[in-house]
């Protein structure tokens, strides 16, 4: 299997937290990588140390056998890294940031007014090319924001939440782009908390949490693992009768699981609609009381919920 | 050539910042009136400075021409300062009071004088040492010009004197360093000896070609060219005011405050985490610095045009003509090169664009005052070692004092070397601390 990034052992350790714990994964050739997890759970501070921004604290991170930590033109030239915060120069126009970000990496200029044009469009700025950024809307610099990793065509595109902040709209025009990298055999490497935007996207997945590695697979594998079929969430009326819902809920024939996640009930099952009246009924005559029920598919939170015993979101 | 590209950016970036730019360039102009109207322009009042003057000279025999002549010059210099009157009145430009040593130093430390002056003992000796070099150089050009000439030449008949005298004679002037009136009264005094000076040398010209035989006369002179030639209007000695002495200092001061500017765009840089986008780029830091360096180099001299218009529109005396205008921009430009690398060594340090707008003024204020900006100082050798005290020095030499490039050219060569230093640690401190991998 052909490697682009691998990371050997890499840690970095804060004067008050450990951010990282002996992180290995090696990302292949071509293929879009999440990097999954909450907040604070070491994803961005792994990928400040992938492009060399960062000094592990031990280990090494090695981008086509070459170690960051002595990095060339040659190899600084075959990343694009899209930074969790928006850094654009305000002073400028959207054309002008991203002209200029090619001239840094040494693009001729034609190719470089061409590229921008054609990102411009790609990310629906191409009536903006002119504004200063300073008057670009959130979501306007947050699509700029990916733009400028992308000026001197990358071999590897590394996106640190490349869609927070977005609206919907402009959520799914940069996750459209981000397929269309992966076409054109970019390697992408995607931090998010967002699960269906690494689902979607992702040929495989790792899960991160308090700086360790807990798994790496195809999204469908991991989802796998914590069972087929659906999910329903029940939230009850009475949140101390949770414990009792549970006992009760897995007397239910056919239940795969039941456990609570945020004062939620996640029941799974194979064929969950065709179980709603029996497990109504055996809630209902141990007189706990339903506020509300949803029904889903699994999802990776439930991979990241069955690793952790916590949700994505709580951070 | 990257560094350009980073140059082209700063500069659109400072120039569309108007309210930024407009902050840069109109805070100096507010201290160059203040300072103006504080320090005399304006008030239209011409006053005598007060001095005790000491003629040791016991004075020479010239030689020249096949003439020689007993002259006391030192008596010749005292006379000058008694009847030198501002151009705008009748009042004298100097009162000479009469004093003993003794008394003339307690009034100099009661401050009831501005400076006394001495002028040594050999002062005629080296003037006419001075004469006959002029003589000898003169007949030399003289005689170089006919032979280019084509013209035959004889030497038989031309004297030319001999200069047995390779000393130097002074004229001290003393003072108190922390009093602007001694500043101004020695400005006016080595002006006036600048002058007397260049006149003795003037009038040694003129006289040496008129004594050449016609055929030696170049063929432009015109018998008349020299003879009006008198004490002419001296440079400083029109309506000078302390202002005139202090104005360079506020010019430099403008360009310090430029290493605050230039701190708080890296800070900003740093924090709003622009400069990893660049630092992960391909881009050197040799790029980043030297682009950045030139568009506050381009600052640096319209600050100089700006500052030194709004100096001369409230009635600073610039000396040196179009040259001193050129001489101070390329002073004006080095000084910003060497604010612009203290504002490099101010980002290494500041963690954030307020720590640097508040560590910036911690720094170029003392600096400023230690320069002798506004104030002379009573510690020259920091005035020596930075950039701005030699580009203050160079700046009241070619815009107060009138003098050429060429006298203020160890200042620039300092300045520049200085510069040099101040840059290069500027660059090490800003890689290391900024541009690195944290």
């Amino acid at each position: 299997m052909d490697h682009v990034i691998e990371t050997v052992d890499l840690r970095k350790e804060f004067p008050d937290v450990l951010a990282v714990d002996g992180l290995n994964i090696k990302v292949r050739r071509g293929e879009v990588f999440g990097f999954l997890g909450p907040n604070g759970a070491g994803k961005t501070t792994a990928i400040r140390m992938m492009v060399g921004l960062l000094k592990p604290t031990s280990g090494s991170v090695l981008i086509d056998g070459e170690d960051v930590a002595s990095a060339t033109f040659e190899l600084k030239g075959k990343i694009g890294i899209c930074p969790q915060d928006i850094v654009l120069w305000e002073g400028l126009t959207a054309r002008e940031n991203l002209v200029f970000m090619a001239d840094m990496y040494g693009v001729p200029r034609a190719t470089s007014r061409t590229r921008a044009e054609s990102l411009l469009e790609e990310m629906g700025l191409t009536k903006k090319a002119k504004s200063f950024v300073r008057d670009l809307s959130g979501g306007m610099k947050r699509r700029l924001n990916v733009a400028m990793a992308l000026m001197h065509d990358p071999e590897i595109v590394v996106l640190d939440e490349p869609t927070a902040g977005l609206d919907p709209q402009s959520r799914v025009r940069v996750a459209d782009y981000i397929g269309k990298l992966s076409e054109a055999d970019k390697t992408v490497i995607l931090t998010t908390h967002l699960m269906e935007i690494a689902d979607k996207l992702s040929d495989r997945v790792a899960v991160i949490d308090h700086g360790k590695l807990l798994v790496v697979d195809p999204p469908e594998r991991l989802k796998d693992t914590v069972g087929t079929g659906d999910v329903l969430e029940i939230h009850l009326t009475d949140e101390n009768k949770v414990s009792d819902a549970i006992g009760a809920i897995e007397t239910v024939e056919g239940i795969d699981s039941a456990a609570p996640v945020d004062g939620v009930i996640a029941v799974r099952a194979l064929d969950m609609v065709g179980k709603l009246q029996r497990l109504f009924n055996t809630l209902e005559e141990r007189k706990i009381e339903i506020s509300n029920v949803s029904l889903r598919k699994n999802t990776l939170e439930d991979v990241f919920i069955t690793l952790t015993g916590r949700g994505l979101r709580e951070g | 050539m990257k560094f350009l590209r980073v140059a082209i950016k700063g500069f659109k970036e400072t120039v569309r910042d108007k309210k930024g730019l407009a902050m840069l360039l109109l805070f100096p102009v507010a201290f160059m009136l203040v300072f103006g109207f504080a320090f005399g322009v304006g008030s239209g009042e011409n006053y005598p400075h007060q001095i005790v003057v000491f003629n040791d000279d016991i004075g020479a025999t010239i030689f020249y021409n096949n003439t020689s002549e007993s002259r006391n010059f030192g008596n010749d210099f005292v006379d000058l300062l008694k009847n030198m009157t501002y151009e705008d009145g009748e009042t004298h430009v100097f009162d000479i009071v009469s004093a003993s040593v003794e008394e003339a130093d307690d009034m100099l430390a009661k401050r009831h004088i501005h400076a006394i002056c001495t002028i040594q003992v050999n002062f005629s000796e080296a003037m006419g040492a001075l004469i006959n070099s002029t003589a000898r150089e003169t007949v030399a050009l003289a005689v170089g010009g006919a032979l280019l000439e084509g013209k035959n030449v004889t030497t038989q008949n031309l004297t030319l004197p001999a200069v047995d005298w390779n000393g130097t004679s002074l004229v001290v002037v003393e003072g108190d360093l922390g009093f602007v009136e001694f500043g101004t009264t020695q400005s006016i005094l080595r002006s006036v000896l600048d002058g007397f000076v260049q006149e003795v040398v003037s009038i040694t010209q003129e006289e040496t070609i008129r004594a050449l035989p016609s055929y030696l006369k170049p063929t432009d002179w015109e018998d008349d060219q020299f003879v009006t030639s008198q004490i002419q209007s001296v440079p400083g000695t029109e309506s000078f005011t302390a202002f005139d002495y202090i104005a360079p200092g506020i010019l430099v001061f403008g360009l310090l405050i430029i290493s605050g500017s230039v701190a708080s765009a890296l800070a900003r840089e740093v924090e709003r985490k622009n400069l990893e986008r660049l630092q992960i780029s391909t881009m050197r830091p040799f790029d980043l610095l030297f682009g950045t360096m030139i568009p506050w180099a381009v600052i640096a001299a319209t600050q100089v045009i700006i500052l030194l218009g709004v100096a001369i529109a409230i009635g600073f005396h610039w000396q040196g003509g179009l040259n001193g205008i050129l001489a101070a921009l390329l002073i004006g430009i080095i000084s910003g090169i060497s604010s612009v690398a203290l504002g490099l060594i101010i980002a290494a340090f500041s963690r954030s664009e307020s720590h640097a707008n508040t560590l910036g003024p911690l720094i170029w204020v003392p600096v400023s005052f230690l320069i002798g900006a506004f104030f002379t100082v009573r510690a020259p050798v920091l005035v020596d070692v930075l950039p701005w005290g030699q580009a203050i020095e160079a700046l009241r030499g070619v815009l107060t004092f009138g003098l050429s490039f060429n006298e203020v050219s160890m200042n620039i060569v300092w300045m520049i070397i200085q510069t040099i230093v101040i840059f290069a640690i500027g660059v090490l401190a800003f890689s290391r601390m900024r541009l690195k991998a944290q």
